[in-house]
C-alpha cells in the first residue's frame, strides 16, 4: 500500500486510488467539477488541479494515480492561482444570476467561487449568450449558466442509454444541448438536474416557487400502491423530498456530503408525486457516506424490477407500458465501451 | 558527408507517383525482402531504434522506442495510423510527400505495421488535401494490384490493409488521441493520457501513430541501416528534417537539410534572406505552435532538437515563419490568436474560454480600445491558461504570443498607447475601412474578418464604451 503526503499529512491508501479519495481518506478535500464517482475521469474542468513534487506541470487530482511516496500539495499559492484562473474562466460568461437561480445554495460554482473567485471582473467583452432551449416540459436548461462538464452526457449515455444529448459546436461557443431540441426519450431523463453542479439544468416543476435552503430535506421511498409504473419507480424512487411547511417543493435524488447521486430516481417518483402520502419517510437512511462508484445503468434496474414483478404476479396485464429499455448498444464507436466504466 | 537528400530523394523524378517508376528506384524491394526473408519484427523496430530516428510531427519522441511500447503478447488487434492531418499554420511538408510521393509513405506505412504487428493501417488525412488523397488512394489502388496490400501478401502468411480516412477540417484532429476519436467516429478530442495509444489506443487496442515524414524516413533506413542514416545530423538528433519556409522570405518552400545544419547559414543561403532585402525581425521555427526567436537567438542555433530549445525554442512540425521588419506582431498575434480559439476543441476549460478571451482582447487592442493594464492582463491569461490543459493546444496559443510580447514588448506597447501599428502606423480600423486595397487583406482574403460565424451563437463583439468615440467599425457584422 502507498504512503502518500497530502499537505503534509501522512496517509496509507490503496494501491491505484487516485489523488482526490487519496486526500479526501487524509481529510483534505480537492474541487471537482466535472468529476463524478460514477464515471471514469475525464479531466475537463481542470479544477481538481494539484501540485505533485517533482513534477513539472500541475496534475488533475481527479485521474492522477498515487504512487508511493508522493508528496502532494493541494493548497498552496501556485495551486490556488491555477484554480483562480480556472474559476475566472468558468465565469467568463457566466451571467451572474444567482439571485434568481434554483441552484443557488447548493451550487458548486457558488461554493468554489467564493473560494478561489478573482474579486473583480477583468472581462470587458459582452457575455455569451445562447438561446435558451429547454429539455421538454419538465427540465429547464439554461445553457448561459453551463459550465461544459460534461456529466449530464456521460449519465445520459452510461446510465439512461440515450444518445440524445451531446455536445455542439466547438472551442467557446460550444454548448450542450439536444440534437433536435427535443425532450430526454428516457424514463430518467430528471437525474440531468441532479448530476448538474450548476443551474444549467433545473427543475421546471419547482421553478422560482422555493429556496432549496429553506427546505428541509428528508429521505423517503415511493408507497407500492401509488406507484404507477412500477417497472420504473420499483428502483428508481428512493429519493430525497424537499419540505417546507409540510408541503412537497421538489423530488431529487439522494446525495452524499459531495453532492454526488446515491441512485437513480425515474421521472414518476421525481415529478409526479407531490402528495406526502405517496411516500413513505425513511429518516434513518444513509446519506453521508461518500459514493465511490456508480449504480447499475436504467436498463438493468428496470429489468430487474420487472422480472421480480413478474415473479411476484403483480405485471397485470396492461398495467406496466413503460416502452421497452433503450438499447445500448456496444458496437465499438457508440461510447458505451470505451472509456467508461459502468458497474 | 555530401548533402543527401532522403525523404525526398525522389520526389523530383517524373511519373513517381506511380507504382511502376517507383519501383524502378529501387520501391518496394524493402517491403518484399523484409517478407521474404521473413525478417522479425522485432528486428525492424531495432533498426529504426538503432537510426534515433526521431517523431517529426511536432514532439520529436523517438520512433523505435514508440513502437517498442506495443506490447507484442496482447491478444488485442493492433493498428498503424499514419497522421497526414498537417493543419499546422506555416506547415506544408507532409502535402509534398503525399501529392509527389505517396509510394514511400505507404512502403513506410507498410513496414512499420509489419514492425508492430499491425493488420490493419490508417491515413488519416486532412479533409483539405483532395489531391493528396487521390494520389495516395491511386498508390493504395496500385499496390494492391501488386499484391503488396491484401491477405498474405506475396505468400508470406502477413495480412495488411491500408485504408484512407479524410478528417472534417479541425487542427485538433493532429493530436494523436483526437484522431483515435475521429476515427471512431466520436468528437474529434484528445483523450486523457496515460494510458498512451502505444498501450490503448483505437478502440482501445495498442494503436502506434506517426508523421508522414517519419515514416516516409523509414524505407530508407531498412534499406541502407542505421548507420548510414546516423551520418546525418547530430549526435541526438539523427537524419534530415524537412523544412516548410513561408513568410516574407526570399525563396520559400519545402527544404531538406541535415538536423544540426547552421540557421544562419540555412537562412543566408539556402533561403536567400528575406524578400526585397529587408531586415528580419523574427522567427517561428516549428510552426505557429512554438517560441519566437528573435534573429540574434536564431542565427546562433542551428537546426536540430536540442539547440532549437537551447536557444529558447522548439523544433515543432518544421514549419518555418519568417518576420521581416515590415510585420506587426500585433497583427499577427490576432492572427494567431484567431486560429486557435477557433480550433480549440472547447473540452477543456483553460483553453476554451481562455482562447477566445485572448483573442478578443487582440481585437480591442486594434481596434484602439484596450482595456486599462492590457498587456498585463494578457499575460496572466496566458499564465492561466498555460499548463493547466489536456493537450498541447493549450500551450500552442501562449509560446508563440507570450514570446513576442516579452522579446518585442515595444511594439505591443505602442499599438496598446497609441491605437495604431508602430511598424506600419496604420490602424486596423482604418485598412479595414479600405478593403479593396490588397495590402490590407489579411490571409490572402479581402475583408473577411471578423468572420460571421464566429459570431453566430454567442459574441455581440466588442463591449462599446461610448466616452470612447465613434463604435468600431467591423460591429455592424456582428449584429444580427
Ligand atoms: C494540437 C496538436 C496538433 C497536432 N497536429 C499534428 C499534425 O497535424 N500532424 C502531425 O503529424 N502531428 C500532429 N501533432 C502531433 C501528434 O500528436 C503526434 O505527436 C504525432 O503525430 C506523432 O507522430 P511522430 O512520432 O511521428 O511525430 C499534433 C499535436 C497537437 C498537440
Ligand atoms: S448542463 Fe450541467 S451537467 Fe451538463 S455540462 Fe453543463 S454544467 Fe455540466
Ligand atoms: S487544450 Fe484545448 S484543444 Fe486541447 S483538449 Fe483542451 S480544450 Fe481541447
Ligand atoms: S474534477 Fe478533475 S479535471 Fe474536473
Amino acid at each position: 500500500m502507498p504512503t502518500v503526503t497530502i499537505d503534509g499529512k501522512q496517509v496509507e491508501v490503496p494501491d491505484g486510488l487516485t489523488i482526490l479519495w487519496a486526500a479526501r481518506k487524509a481529510g483534505v478535500n480537492i474541487p471537482t467539477y466535472c468529476y463524478y464517482p460514477w464515471f471514469a475521469p475525464q479531466g475537463n474542468c481542470r479544477i481538481c488541479l494539484v501540485e505533485v513534487e517533482g513534477v513539472g506541470k500541475l496534475q488533475i487530482g481527479c485521474q492522477t494515480p498515487v504512487r508511493d511516496g508522493m508528496v502532494v500539495h493541494t493548497n498552496n499559492e501556485r495551486v490556488f492561482k491555477a484554480r483562480r484562473g480556472v474559476m475566472e474562466f468558468l465565469l467568463l460568461h457566466h451571467p451572474l444570476d444567482c439571485p434568481i437561480c434554483d441552484q443557488a445554495g447548493e451550487c458548486d460554482l457558488q461554493d468554489y467561487g467564493y473560494k478561489y473567485g478573482f474579486p473583480v471582473g477583468r472581462n470587458r467583452h459582452l457575455r455569451r449568450t445562447f438561446p435558451k432551449t429547454d429539455y421538454g416540459e419538465k427540465i429547464s436548461k439554461e445553457m448561459n449558466r453551463c459550465i461544459h462538464c460534461r456529466r449530464c452526457i456521460r449519465l445520459a449515455e452510461d446510465y439512461m442509454g440515450v444518445h440524445h444529448i451531446g455536445m455542439l459546436n466547438r472551442g467557446d461557443h460550444s454548448e450542450i444541448g439536444s440534437y433536435i431540441e427535443a425532450a430526454i426519450p428516457s424514463g430518467w431523463a430528471g437525474n440531468v438536474i441532479d448530476i448538474c453542479p450548476v443551474g444549467a439544468l433545473t427543475d421546471k416543476k419547482m421553478r422560482f416557487s422555493a429556496r432549496v435552503w429553506d427546505l428541509e430535506h428528508v429521505p423517503a421511498r415511493l408507497k407500492e400502491s401509488a406507484m404507477k409504473d412500477p417497472v420504473k419507480c420499483r428502483y428508481g424512487s428512493e429519493a430525497m423530498l424537499g419540505l417546507y411547511r409540510g408541503k412537497i417543493y421538489r423530488v431529487t435524488a439522494r446525495m452524499d456530503e459531495h453532492r454526488v447521486m446515491k441512485s437513480m430516481i425515474c421521472d414518476e417518483a421525481r415529478f409526479e408525486h407531490y402528495d406526502l402520502d405517496d411516500w413513505i419517510i425513511e429518516e434513518d437512511a444513509d446519506i453521508t457516506t461518500p459514493v465511490e462508484s456508480g449504480p447499475r445503468p436504467a436498463r438493468e434496474l428496470e429489468e430487474m424490477a420487472r422480472k421480480e414483478l413478474e415473479e411476484e404476479g403483480k405485471l397485470n396485464g396492461g398495467r406496466v407500458e413503460s416502452p421497452p429499455p433503450s438499447e445500448i448498444s456496444s458496437a465499438p464507436g457508440t461510447g458505451m465501451d470505451l472509456g467508461r466504466q459502468t458497474e | 558527408m555530401a548533402l543527401e537528400k532522403i525523404v525526398f530523394k525522389g520526389i523530383d523524378i517524373p511519373g513517381r507517383t506511380e507504382i511502376s517508376v517507383y519501383e524502378d528506384g529501387g520501391g518496394y524491394a524493402q517491403w518484399k525482402r523484409v517478407l521474404s526473408e521473413k525478417i522479425e519484427p522485432n528486428e525492424l523496430i531495432e533498426t529504426v531504434k538503432a537510426s534515433g530516428l526521431r517523431g517529426r510531427g511536432g514532439a520529436g519522441f523517438p520512433t523505435g522506442l514508440k513502437w517498442s511500447f506495443v506490447p507484442a503478447d496482447s491478444p488485442k488487434p493492433k493498428y498503424m495510423l499514419c497522421n497526414a492531418d498537417e493543419s499546422e499554420p506555416g506547415t506544408f511538408k507532409d502535402r509534398e510527400i503525399l501529392e509527389k510521393d505517396p509510394h514511400q509513405l505507404l512502403e513506410g506505412v507498410l513496414l512499420g505495421s509489419y514492425a508492430i504487428g499491425a493488420n490493419t493501417a490508417y491515413i488519416y488525412l486532412r479533409g483539405e488535401f483532395v489531391k493528396g488523397w487521390k494520389m495516395v488512394e491511386r498508390a493504395i489502388a496500385e499496390a494492391r494490384e501488386a499484391g503488396y496490400i491484401g491477405k498474405n501478401v506475396l505468400g508470406s502468411g502477413f495480412d495488411i490493409e491500408v485504408w484512407t480516412h479524410r478528417g472534417a477540417g479541425a487542427y485538433i484532429c493532429g493530436e494523436e488521441t483526437a484522431m483515435i476519436n475521429s476515427l471512431e467516429g466520436k468528437r474529434g478530442e484528445p483523450r486523457l493520457k496515460p494510458p498512451f495509444p502505444a498501450v490503448e489506443g483505437f478502440y482501445k487496442c495498442p494503436t502506434i501513430v506517426n508523421n508522414v515524414e517519419t515514416l516516409a524516413a523509414v524505407p530508407k533506413i531498412v534499406e541502407n541501416g542505421p548507420e548510414w542514416y546516423g551520418q546525418w545530423g547530430t549526435e541526438k538528433s539523427k537524419g534530415t528534417k524537412l523544412w516548410s519556409v513561408c513568410g516574407h522570405v526570399a525563396r520559400p518552400g519545402v527544404y531538406e537539410v541535415p538536423l544540426g545544419y547552421p540557421a544562419q547559414k540555412f537562412f543566408e543561403e539556402d533561403l536567400g534572406g528575406c524578400w526585397n532585402g529587408n531586415k528580419l525581425k523574427a522567427v517561428i521555427p516549428g510552426g505557429s505552435s512554438v517560441f519566437a526567436m528573435t534573429p540574434d537567438e536564431f542565427f546562433a542555433c542551428n537546426l536540430d532538437y536540442e539547440s532549437i530549445a537551447e536557444h529558447g525554442s522548439m523544433l515543432g512540425s518544421g514549419g518555418m515563419i519568417i518576420f521581416d521588419e515590415t510585420a506587426c506582431l500585433v497583427e499577427a498575434s490576432t492572427v494567431i490568436a484567431h486560429f486557435y480559439a477557433h480550433e480549440s476543441c472547447g473540452q477543456c476549460t483553460p483553453c476554451r474560454e481562455g482562447c477566445g478571451w485572448v483573442l478578443r482582447m487582440f481585437r480591442d487592442i486594434e481596434a484602439g480600445q484596450p482595456q486599462p493594464g492590457a498587456k498585463d492582463v494578457l499575460l496572466d491569461v496566458m499564465d492561466q491558461i498555460f499548463g493547466a490543459t489536456i493537450c498541447p493546444l493549450g500551450d500552442s496559443i501562449v509560446m508563440p504570443i507570450k514570446s513576442m510580447m516579452e522579446k518585442f514588448p515595444e511594439e505591443f506597447e505602442y499599438y496598446i498607447r497609441e491605437g495604431k501599428s508602430m511598424v506600419t502606423g496604420k490602424t486596423r480600423l482604418a485598412q479595414l475601412a479600405q478593403p479593396d486595397k490588397p495590402e490590407n487583406w489579411r490571409r490572402g482574403e479581402p475583408f473577411d474578418y471578423p468572420r460571421e460565424q464566429d459570431y453566430k451563437t454567442s459574441f455581440k463583439g466588442l463591449a462599446h464604451d461610448l466616452s470612447r468615440g465613434p463604435e468600431p467599425l467591423f460591429t455592424k457584422f456582428e449584429d444580427e
